[in-house]
């Protein structure tokens, strides 16, 4: 009897995990603000007070499919009600697959050259010295245009005085030490 | 001026600043003085919390000489920025997708949804227009700015500046102070233009709900302008018109 119902036990447990991580994926995957990814919060209300357990299990199950949990937290918070989760891919895209999903590659160079320009002036620029280092490469209206782009979908973030600094999804997306290292180390052009 | 515009907060000795705000803490004589005291203690705070970020921020990308890192920039083609990029950057997946329940709350929604012509004709209706005002009395409302407004604006400062001739400045609630609660909101509002225009300074006096007004000569600030929002009721009015403290 006793190995029954631990039986009985471990499965119906196993069975409310796996209602919570479908749960948890549709939560995370489905944009449910302006800005993808989940609070802390809504998952501890929706998930109970071990989601970070749920979502330990859940980043092990989209590993599978070359998807992972990631966790923001906002600068000098440590309350993981306040962070934001998301689920990202688990390996770098190609080219072709970003410019499929919507981005232009010269849309991409714009955006990656922001943001290790912004590293570079650890982590604050003002908005017209940025354009003005764009400006060597891209046309005028196109760097206005990328700039809002950049700061409406979260990769930077424009502060007070004509400030911009690195936004959320940056920091979820962007592996910065990779990036710079990366630049760092590429060829530079001829002349 | 370090924490807006990101400059080195190290350029900023702390610790020397600290020490000449420490021998000069005994000559400190005035409130005003006092205040500046403390203004500048806080000042130099944010600058050690600057200086943090900053470490931080070296740290987090294993110091590289911010210059070599912009000449990089500046010589590498956009393709080798790209190929970069795509190795560090690794997107967050999502589904724009309407749920099932968003569905349903859409249906409810459109069948409740009276037709348009229904909902518009409330504001189409046989509304007869009210009659017309003339110019004049749209002026004589103050619903129009006319040149009587920069007369007025004049005159408000004309009397700060009589007001300070002999203090150098006064308190905000003390001149705003007039005999109706009429007077005193148009003198508020009079004021406000001048503080916008940057012919008077306010200070916020510590501790109190109060500021201090100084006339000076016209200043453009080339630093993002502020908002500060101070509300007057009548209740204010009344304590202030009765002599009563405002704190």
């Amino acid at each position: 009897m006793n190995v029954g119902g631990s039986y009985l036990e471990v499965n119906l447990l196993t069975e409310v995990m796996r209602v919570k991580i479908r749960r948890a994926a549709q939560l995370l995957l489905f944009q449910r603000h302006r800005e993808p990814g989940v609070k802390g919060w809504e998952l501890k209300r929706a998930l109970g007070k071990n989601y970070l357990k749920v979502l330990e299990v859940l980043d092990s199950e989209l590993e599978k499919i070359g998807l992972q949990v990631k966790m923001v937290k906002p600068k000098d918070v440590e309350d993981l009600d306040k962070a934001r989760f998301v689920i990202t891919v688990r390996e770098p895209l190609n080219v072709g697959d970003a410019t499929s999903s919507g981005w232009r590659i010269d849309e991409i160079a714009a955006l990656a050259a922001s943001v290790a320009f912004i590293i570079s002036k650890h982590g604050k620029v003002q908005r017209r010295e940025l354009e003005e280092f764009l400006e060597e490469k891209f046309p005028k209206w196109f760097i206005e245009y990328s700039i809002s782009k950049f700061i409406g979908r979260g990769y930077l973030k424009r502060e007070s005085g004509g400030v911009l600094t690195i936004g959320w999804r940056a920091e979820v997306e962007i592996d910065k030490k990779l990036l710079l290292n990366l630049i760092l180390r590429s060829k530079t052009e001829q002349g | 001026m370090v924490e807006e515009r990101g400059l080195n907060p190290f350029n900023v000795e702390v610790r020397e600043e600290l020490k000449t705000l420490d021998e000069q803490l005994g000559d400190l004589k005035s409130y005003e003085e006092l205040c500046l005291d403390v203004e500048a203690v806080n000042m130099l705070t944010k600058v050690v919390k600057a200086q943090k970020d900053w470490l931080s921020e070296e740290a987090s990308v294993f110091y590289t000489d911010p210059a070599f890192i912009e000449h990089k920039l500046r010589k590498i083609s956009t393709k080798a920025i790209v190929e970069a990029f795509m190795k560090a950057w690794k997107p967050i997946a999502c589904v724009e997708e309407i749920s099932k329940e968003e569905l349903v709350k859409a249906i409810d929604y459109w069948n409740r949804l009276k037709p348009l012509k229904s909902r518009w004709s409330k504001f189409t209706g046989d509304r007869k227009l009210g009659g017309y005002i003339e110019l004049e009395e749209l002026k004589k409302q103050g619903l129009i700015i006319d040149e009587t407004f920069y007369k007025d604006l004049e005159r408000v400062l004309d009397e700060l500046k009589e007001v300070c001739k002999t203090k150098g400045s006064v308190s905000y609630w003390s001149f705003i102070s007039g005999k109706s609660f009429e007077e005193t909101v148009k003198r508020a509002y009079m004021l406000s233009f001048l503080l916008t225009y940057g012919y008077v300074e306010l200070k916020k006096i510590p501790l109190k709900d109060d500021y201090i007004l100084t006339p000076r000569e016209r200043v453009e600030t080339k630093a993002p302008s502020e908002s500060l929002p101070i509300s007057i009721d009548y209740e204010r009015w009344r304590k202030l018109s009765g002599g009563e403290s405002s704190d």
